[in-house]
């Protein structure tokens, strides 16, 4: 190879062409590389991630662009053991090949489960999980939040139904798988404190895979429940199921029947417990009843009492015997006035005129029925009446014969 | 009573009601006060609970009628 039939090659020419031939092999265009991260660079802003991965002897560098890394369920860490998929290229800049990571997947366990504990380490961190509020006892009305076409809904309200009818139920309707499933349910968990419509909120779903729940286990979900004024109670997929919303709750369910056991009581336990109440409460009159009456008697029997009994006992018979005093000496006031009243009419009888007609004396009366006292008054030839006690007589006056009275007497009269 | 008391209002205060009765120490016209707030609370109870029918609402309905009666003040 002579001197003028060298190529030179400026740097740029050289990395242009190694990266050529990078990109044109068809074994580097997608390629499975399994390694352990190290070094590893989140540059927030642009959201790209920078790592190497390497084994016991090599490392590689490797870059996950941010339009790949947004679709990352965990964030990957020093340590992890996890496959990438990529293409191998180079950077032009500094000259380094590179894996060009498209996907990462943790090895061995999966990334749903390492978003899981990242996310539950992370909330939990911030104290999320710390604060619980009471279930209320006996909610007037209960919140439903979960899918309308599921079995949870269905069973939900079956046990609601069957343990207290008398409780209401609104119910919020949601999508409880895919994408847009977490931000429903968020959404769903503030509407209710928004409108304050219920006293208990049960959020959640029925069975599933871990790809179903996944919903229940985003930030978003967890946040919006934590932050609920109203407490929740969370019920998804099946007892063994975990998920970060149960952790965000105030309570967690096993499955979505028992969050509706926990959130309502048993109408028939509580009309038991009603009846009892009403029963003690019955139980506590009659014997306040009792201790009142049998104390009554015992201040009764008391000689305070007794005392006082003899003493009214005593102004009992002084009174009857007034009152009998006062009857009799009333009637005998009485009896007086009668016997009063007869001597005095039986005077008037003497002194009445008719009284004298009877023993055999007349009067006489003129024209008009006047008495007669004097003969002076009577003209002779005057029609007088005479008046015996059984009947009149008209007499006519024949001679009239004046008889002189002692002065002295009619002076007197 | 209050005028719009709940179950759960209701109960604890009927509870209350019960525990201090049987203390004995209320008189007796406060214990026959007391009964009879207790007989109107039981029975405020027993007619809550006589309700069967459940009563299934959903949300859209509720915010519907708030924005209507929002609108109205």
């Amino acid at each position: 190879m002579s001197q003028s039939n060298r190529m030179v090659l400026s740097v740029t020419q050289l990395n242009t062409y190694a990266r050529s031939l990078l990109e044109q092999d068809p074994h580097l265009a997608q390629v499975f590389v399994t390694g352990e991260i190290s070094n590893f660079k989140n540059y927030y802003r642009s959201g790209h991630l920078y790592f190497s991965l390497k084994d016991e002897k090599s490392v590689v560098k490797a870059v996950m662009f941010a339009r790949y890394a947004e679709h990352l369920r965990f964030l990957p860490e020093d340590g992890m053991k996890v496959i990438a998929r990529g293409h191998v290229s180079l950077y032009e800049a500094t000259g380094q090949y590179q894996l060009y990571v498209e996907d990462l997947q943790p090895d061995g366990v999966g990334d749903l489960s390492i978003a899981f504990e990242q996310l539950k380490k992370k909330l939990e961190a911030e104290g999320l999980f710390r604060s619980k509020k009471q279930i209320p006892k006996f909610p007037e009305t209960v919140g439903v939040i979960t899918s309308p076409s599921g079995a949870a809904v269905h069973d939900i309200l079956t046990v609601l139904g069957r343990r207290a009818p008398e409780v209401g139920v609104v119910f919020c309707p949601v999508a409880v798988q895919g994408t847009d499933a977490a931000p429903q349910i968020a959404a769903a968990v503030k509407r209710f404190n928004r409108l304050r419509c219920a006293d208990v909120l049960i959020v959640g779903r029925g069975g599933g895979s871990m790809e179903d729940l996944w919903p229940f286990n985003e930030e978003i979900v967890a946040r919006a429940v934590a932050a609920s004024e109203i407490p929740v109670i969370s019920a998804v997929g099946h007892e063994t199921d975990f998920t970060i919303c149960d952790f965000a709750a105030d309570l967690r369910a096993p499955t979505p029947s028992a969050a509706a056991e926990l959130a309502v009581p048993d109408r028939m336990e509580l009309l038991a417990e009603l009846e009892a109440l009403r029963q003690q409460m019955r139980q506590a009159m009659n014997s306040v009843l009792k201790e009142s009456g049998r104390r009554l008697a015992q201040i009764s029997e008391s000689r305070v009492f007794r005392g006082m009994f003899e003493r009214l006992e005593l102004q009992r018979v002084r009174l009857d015997q007034l009152s009998s005093a006062l009857t009799s000496s009333m009637q005998q006031q009485m009896q007086d006035r009668k016997n009063r009243l007869a001597a005095v009419s039986g005077k008037l009888d003497a002194l009445s005129p008719l009284a004298v007609l009877s023993r055999g004396y007349a009067v006489a009366c003129d024209e008009a029925g006047k008495p007669v006292g004097h003969a002076a008054e009577v003209r002779k030839g005057q029609l007088l009446s005479l008046k015996l006690d059984d009947g009149d007589l008209g007499c006519l006056v024949q001679s009239i014969k004046i008889r002189r009275k002692k002065r002295s007497e009619g002076e007197k009269l | 009573m209050k005028q719009k008391m709940t179950f759960e209002e209701a109960a604890a205060r009927l509870e209350e009601l019960v525990s201090k009765m049987e203390t004995g120490e209320p008189t007796l016209e406060d214990s026959l006060k007391l009964f009879e707030e207790g007989s109107t609370l039981s029975s405020f109870c027993y007619r809550k609970l006589s309700e069967t029918e459940q009563k299934v609402r959903s949300i859209t309905d509720l915010e519907e009628k708030k924005v209507k009666t929002d609108e109205q003040n």
